[in-house]
């Protein structure tokens, strides 16, 4: 095994120490930045922890931390025994998209029950909504 | 998933040499990992070291080291690992000579590692030993301390003489050891900077008596420096 092969052309990443920003933090906003610009596409293997420690020559700790704290933006997800990838942003819009969806539904429903409406009619009225509803989605 | 065996078990070490007295109740090494050594001259840093190393004994205590006592069977332990200090004296021979009298010793000794090394380490086979710069000593004995491949990687003050590029020669061989989830280092620096950036855990030693041991952004807060955290525990003198 030779010292230092790299499969992957590395990030285009730069460290500061004179910058006063702590590593792991320029880490997140460079990759962070590459992702949004589109320069790492959604589904790019990134590099693994131990690669990327060395090609950055920060340590091991510094990059678990860039990468916790990526996968909490919902920029980069992890798959077990696969790596890191980029995530795709779309999945990520109808994630959210779906959260705040869950979230007006629970809040009509609460509200409706301190209106005195029993659930069995908010169902019934919830259908005839449906059915005027959407076309495409009938049972 | 259980915890991975330590590749160093420090109880309640004691080592006297003199007036000067070094006490370390815990320490651990976790496997995969690079640990700094910092604190003050005469702190302990390469008593602790030495000791590790089979190189010198111990009053009270236990140690195991890959899982043997370094003072009872010290040359079993340096077959799996490597030991460079600043002050370790070089044969007067070639380098590649070097290499070829290094590599009778340890059979699992890596002649295609050493070449890359000493690329690396911008070091000629042909080169002299007493011809070398201070500098050029310093990166032949990282070379010698890494080429069997050992599973633990003890290195006292290596950056001594090395200018820039030398250092992240340096800080690129630490890490290439623990890309391998097994190996460790454990280094020991004036450069506090270089520390901080590469090592995941940190044993900070003032006068034979620990000061702080754990992960490094632990020790380290937030908008700190190493060295600044160094301040506040008062040490005394300069890192």
């Amino acid at each position: 095994m030779c010292i230092h092969t790299m499969t992957n052309p590395s990030l285009p990443l730069s460290l500061s120490q004179a910058s006063g920003v702590p590593f792991y933090r320029q880490l997140h906003d460079q990759i962070a930045a590459l992702i949004t610009s589109g320069t790492l596409p959604p589904g790019t293997l990134l590099p693994g922890v131990r690669q990327l420690a060395q090609d950055t020559l920060v340590s091991l700790i510094t990059v678990r931390r860039t990468y916790a704290d990526l996968e909490a933006a919902g920029l980069i997800e992890r798959r077990q025994g696969q790596g890191t990838y980029v995530r795709a942003m779309a999945e990520d819009t109808r994630q959210h998209a779906r959260e705040e969806a869950q979230q007006v539904l629970a809040e009509a429903v609460s509200r409706a029950r301190q209106l005195g409406l029993p659930d069995s009619e908010q169902r019934r009225f919830l259908s005839t909504l449906w059915t005027d509803g959407d076309p495409d989605d009938r049972p | 998933m259980t915890a991975p065996e330590p590749l160093v078990v420090l109880h309640n070490l004691e080592i006297r040499r003199g007036g000067f007295r070094l006490s370390v109740p815990e320490w651990k090494v976790p496997p995969g990992s690079v640990v700094g050594l910092v604190g003050p001259n005469g702190a302990g840093k390469t008593t602790l070291l030495h000791h590790l190393a089979g190189l010198a004994p111990r009053d009270a205590g236990e140690v195991r080291v890959l899982g043997l006592d370094p003072a009872r069977q010290p040359g079993r332990v340096r077959e799996g690992l490597g030991y460079m200090s600043d002050d370790l004296p070089v044969f007067d021979l070639r380098v590649g000579e070097l290499m070829a009298v290094l590599s009778g010793y340890y059979p699992r000794w890596d002649p295609s590692l050493v070449s890359d090394l000493l690329v690396r380490f911008e070091l000629e086979p042909g080169q002299r030993a007493r011809d070398l710069s201070k500098g050029q000593a310093t990166r032949l004995r990282i070379v010698c301390a890494l080429g069997h491949r050992p599973r633990i990687v003890l290195l006292d003050e290596p950056a001594t003489g090395l200018d820039l590029a030398g250092r992240r020669r340096l800080l690129e061989a630490v890490l290439e050891v623990v890309q391998d989830e097994e190996r460790a280092v454990i280094i020991s620096s004036h450069q506090v900077a270089d520390i901080e950036r590469i090592a995941d855990r940190l044993l900070v030693l003032a006068r034979g008596r620990v000061v702080a041991e754990g992960s490094t952004p632990e020790l380290v807060g937030e908008g700190q420096t190493l060295e600044e955290a160094m301040m506040r525990w008062e040490m005394g003198g300069a890192a």
